[in-house]
């Protein structure tokens, strides 16, 4: 990751806006910003604790969007997410008092802890840009960004995603510990107030609206693309591969490579942005033999033999056959 | 470190050095299985072209002091011109052109010895390069030890060659190399500096050992071979010759004495043996032998040369006097690079013009030695002659009898010659008269009953066999000395006087390029393929007379007969030979001999398979060229890309250049693996080489491959660090 380390200006401003809150985790920060700009959502897997909820709020902070959050029980119902009418006796008429997911950037905290009825209606709204609530169509916010958690730890009373629903989250990012000198600064640094309001906004909305529309401009060559294609069809082939990359598995790869390009201040994508995204993008989308899953085979594992394994485009061989 | 380094150099050297030594052992057997003379010349060649390589100067002086060193060992050896002259570049350049055409026309007998022998040094010069490759660069020396003991097995088995000393020599050298080169394995990776003292650790018991060992080996019992002899088998196998067995040699065509042992195939040797200004053309007589063996010819006596003076008559008595001759003169101009310690001479020789070189005479036996020809190599000597001329009739007349000592010494037959010889001898002869008529009636036989003339494919005759027997019987295949020994044979097992006679043809027309010839003389060149044998048989009141039983030749003496209207020659005595080249030559009755002799000569040379020793050095040089090349190929190819790429401006140069790079990365152990990206890549290279170049030169072709940029004002910018990279990882 530290490898490219040109940014974008406008997302080197924000990496030192969420800096100041959270220190280290310029992985999930990086991957976090790359899901947002591709206009995609992010499954966040770890245990509590390690700053899920404030690399959130930071985020949406910085860009000046309203934050919501949903933390999922098992009680909760769609229309907790969604939003619901109630009659007001006063107007004598139903009003819509609109639920946390109507916001710009909605933390689903414990996503997996919920009934799939609950879920669905997140996701639902994730893929279709809208809700449905009593009939009336309402489209969301935009920019709209989820980040879903969920707690790989403990699995008692939970409702797994199906895997047709994790295909619905362009990226699932672990967050991980922080080291020991990451952790000694924390310490440090903590003090009384909450350190979310040192966190000031650094652009607008419409500006990173504009940012999400500049990212599909990235120049992608069918070098690159045929090197994603050739990735999926392996991934397919694998012999210890249940369920290879879906089409929308592709199509995933592609768009985060290319805001993943743009926060590296490229016009263009290259194999690397490919190849670094691959296993956030790829990951949760496959679905290992148990053979292989006994064997000690984990999709990590399998994603990196695919990119060993696939050639890399290094010649112009492409623009001849054109 | 460095002092490490240093130390490992020294032990490659040391590995180098036995690489040397076995190299010679290569060279060794030349002189024996090859008519290479010099080789100590060449083994010195080899060994400063081994230093030259050894001692790591830039290539071009290399090169250029071998070059040198080439022109100077073809001088030495040759001593055509002075090599510092001008015309030594004007005959080099002739040499160089006339030869390559003969090359690519694959006439490589007819190659010119200068050439062969540049050809040869240059095999040489290419061999110090390789070796030079195999043991100090590449650290590979098993290869080479390998195919040096398969040289010497191959050679000993398949050639004269005795391998069993060089085998001994070999395996101590080799192991002692293989021994070193495992030991400075070993000090590669230790730890410890002291080399003297751990070295002679090493190789005194290593070399105890080896000595030990190869004496044991050499003074034990050994099993005889448990594989039986693979020349007869492959001759065989390949239907080569089924009488073909014992010890074949490929002998050489040229003058020799030793006539002991005859037969078996030889090789043409068309080098001068020297050349001759006459007024009659006619067969060049050297020596004759009067004892057969069964195998060869010997002679009675001890040759008893008698001194002679320049100018007096030699007594040669070929012939007696009332017979019809007519005065003539010939000049000889030896061959500085070939003295033959005996002069030729035509037939009816009277004496000698030979100031200043001594000469002594076996008037018997007709040897003409000389003393001190080597301090007057080119000294021409002048001969004047009377050329005889037969009287058919007068020796159709000759009543053949002659005193019982001649006749007892020149109808001696082996007691072991087969009796069917002796009954051929006497079908053949049985209807005839005269002396003369049964001569010519054998002299006839050769030429029909399937007899061919042939210098390859000749069967040695084995141990229990009679040589002349098996060809007349068996074989029926040969060479001059075949069919001369043939007809002496039947000859005397008709009891009449003949002898084996040695010499010349009268060779090509052609002139010395280096001395004029009086204008009134036919001038001749005679090489060491016109070498011959032939017949003369004795008739008391003539002399001795020759006779041409060799297929393809005829004989040069006149013959006359009183009955003018139909000159009864040999040409039109000897029908046309039955083999398909002869019958095509044009052969009419007046032709000067020195033509036909020209046919024959050419015949022989289109029916002779070129020895493999004419193919081998040019198709060696060629492949180790080629080797060489391609193991230095990054090199030179380095060299061409950098020159071509840094003027190059077009789309695909950047594409090009980088492609090249990415080989030559690979080729020096950088390899990219298929996954990898270029910018890792590149950074795996800068890291080994210590700067950004890969890092930053990749930067750049990123932006053609995926953004689809234009390349060449990227090029303009790229090609000097593209340079400097490529020159970086070259070195």
């Amino acid at each position: 990751m530290t490898k490219l380390s040109t940014y974008h200006p406008a997302v080197t401003r924000i990496i030192e806006n969420i800096n100041k809150v959270i220190i280290g985790k310029q992985e999930p920060i990086i991957l976090s910003l790359t899901a947002l700009l591709a206009g995609g959502h992010v499954l966040l897997e770890d245990v509590p604790g390690v700053g899920k909820t404030m690399l959130v709020r930071s985020l949406a902070r910085s860009v000046d969007c309203d934050f919501k959050r949903i933390q999922f029980t098992p009680d909760l119902l769609p229309s907790d997410v969604t939003g619901v009418s109630i009659y007001n006796p006063k107007t004598l008429e139903f009003e819509f008092r609109p639920g946390p997911i109507l916001g710009n950037i909605v933390l689903a905290d414990e996503i997996n802890r919920t009934s799939p009825k609950t879920q669905s209606s997140l996701l639902e709204a994730m893929e279709e840009k809208n809700i449905t609530v009593e009939g009336n169509a309402l489209p969301l916010a935009d920019p709209f960004f989820v980040m879903a958690t969920q707690n790989p730890v403990d699995y008692e009373g939970t409702y797994p995603l199906p895997e047709a629903q994790l295909d619905r989250f362009l990226l699932k990012i672990q967050m991980g510990y922080p080291n020991a000198a990451e952790e000694l600064r924390m310490l440090s640094s903590v003090d009384e107030n909450h350190p979310i309001t040192r966190v000031e906004p650094v652009m607008t909305k419409d500006e990173l609206v504009q940012m999400q529309r500049d990212v599909t401009n990235v120049y992608m060559d069918r070098q690159i693309q045929q090197y994603i294609v050739n990735l999926a069809q392996a991934s397919r082939k694998h012999p210890d591969v249940y369920l290879g990359l879906s089409p929308r598995g592709s199509i995933a790869l592609a768009r985060a490579a290319k805001a993943y390009a743009y926060i590296h201040y490229r016009d263009y994508v290259i194999p690397d942005d490919v190849q670094t995204l691959a296993p956030y993008v790829i990951g949760h989308r496959v679905l290992l033999r148990s053979e292989a899953r006994y064997d000690g085979l984990t999709p990590e594992k399998l994603i990196q033999r695919l990119l060993e394994a696939v050639e890399v485009p290094v010649e112009k061989e492409s623009v001849h056959e054109r | 470190m460095p002092k490490k380094d240093q130390q490992l150099q020294v032990l490659r050297y040391l590995v180098y050095l036995c690489g040397f030594l076995l190299f010679w052992e290569w060279l060794r057997p030349l002189e024996e299985i090859s008519d290479t003379g010099s080789l100590p010349m060449f083994v010195l060649f080899t060994a400063v072209c081994f230093l030259l390589s050894a001692l790591k100067l830039r290539w071009w002086l290399s090169f250029l002091l071998k070059l040198v060193l080439t022109a100077v060992v073809l001088q030495v050896i040759l001593a055509e011109e002075n090599l510092l002259s001008g015309s030594w570049v004007a005959l080099f350049q002739d040499e160089i052109q006339t030869n390559l055409q003969l090359l690519f026309t694959g006439e490589l007998a007819l190659l010119t010895p200068f050439f062969r022998t540049l050809l040869f040094l240059i095999l040489l010069w290419l061999m110090s390069n390789l070796l030079y490759y195999w043991f100090i660069i590449a650290n590979r020396i098993f290869f080479f030890i390998i195919m040096t003991f398969v040289y010497i097995g191959v050679l000993d088995t398949f050639t004269p060659y005795d391998g069993s000393g060089p085998i001994v020599r070999i395996f101590v050298l080799s192991f002692f190399a293989m021994g070193i080169a495992a030991f400075t394995r070993i000090y590669q990776t230790g730890e410890k500096q002291q080399l003297p003292k751990r070295l002679l650790l090493w190789s005194g018991p290593l070399l105890a050992l080896l000595v030990l060992s190869a004496a044991v080996g050499y003074a034990a019992p050994k099993l005889p071979p448990q594989w039986a002899d693979p020349v007869p088998f492959i001759q065989k196998m390949s239907g080569t010759d089924k009488e073909e067995a014992g010890s074949g040699g490929v002998r050489k065509v040229g003058f020799g004495e030793d006539d002991s042992q005859l037969g078996g195939p030889f090789v043409q040797d068309n080098s001068v043996a020297f050349w001759a200004a006459t007024e009659a053309a006619g067969y060049w007589r050297a020596d004759s032998k009067d004892v057969y063996t069964g195998k060869g010819w010997e002679r009675s006596r001890q040759v008893q040369p008698q001194s002679f003076q320049s100018g007096e008559s030699l007594n040669l008595d070929l012939y007696q006097e009332d017979v019809v001759k007519e005065p003539r003169e010939a000049i000889v101009y030896p061959n500085v690079n070939e003295v033959l310690d005996r002069l030729l001479y035509p037939y009816g020789t009277q004496t000698f013009f030979s100031d200043p070189v001594s000469v002594a005479v076996d008037s018997d036996f007709g040897v003409v030695e000389t003393f001190n020809r080597s301090q007057y190599p080119s000294e021409p000597y002048t001969i004047a002659f009377d050329e005889p001329q037969y009287n058919i009739e007068d020796l159709r007349r000759d009543p053949g009898i002659e005193d019982q000592n001649t006749h007892n010494r020149y109808t001696q037959l082996p007691e072991t010659l087969p009796n069917r010889v002796r009954v051929l001898a006497s079908e053949i002869t049985g209807s005839e008269a005269t002396r003369y008529d049964k001569a010519k009636a054998v002299e006839q036989y050769f030429n029909q009953n399937g007899f061919q003339y042939r210098t390859q494919d000749v069967p040695v005759p084995e141990e229990d066999q009679d040589y002349v027997d098996q060809f007349l019987f068996d074989s029926k295949i040969g060479y001059c000395d075949n069919f001369s020994s043939a007809m002496v044979v039947l000859l005397r097992a008709a009891d009449i006087p003949a002898r084996w006679v040695k010499g010349f043809t009268e060779g090509q027309p052609g002139s010395n390029p280096n001395v004029s010839a009086p204008a009134d003389m036919d001038s001749y060149v005679v090489t060491n393929a016109n070498a011959h044998s032939w017949v003369e048989v004795y008739f008391p009141e003539t002399g001795w007379v020759p006779f041409e039983p060799t297929q393809g030749f005829s004989n040069p003496a006149e013959f006359t007969s009183e009955d003018d209207a139909a000159p009864e020659t040999p040409e039109a005595d000897t029908p046309e030979p039955d083999q398909e080249e002869e019958a095509a030559a044009p052969q009419q009755e007046e032709q000067p001999q020195a033509e036909e002799a020209e046919n024959e000569t050419a015949q022989t040379e289109t029916s002779t398979a070129i020895s493999p020793i004419y193919w081998i050095i040019p198709i060696a040089v060629l492949l180790i060229a080629v080797f060489l090349l391609y193991l230095t190929r990054y090199k030179w190819l380095t060299a061409y890309y950098v020159h071509k790429y840094g003027k190059e401006r077009s789309e695909e140069t950047y594409e090009k250049a980088y492609d090249y790079l990415l080989r030559l990365l690979a080729h020096k152990g950088y390899k990219r693996q298929s996954g990898e990206t270029l910018r890792e890549y590149a950074q795996t290279i800068d890291k080994a080489y210590g700067n950004s170049r890969m890092t930053e030169l990749t930067a750049a072709y990123e932006r053609i491959l995926y953004r689809n940029e234009k390349s060449e004002p990227l090029w303009e910018n790229a090609v000097e660090l593209w340079e400097n990279l490529i020159k970086q990882a070259a070195s």
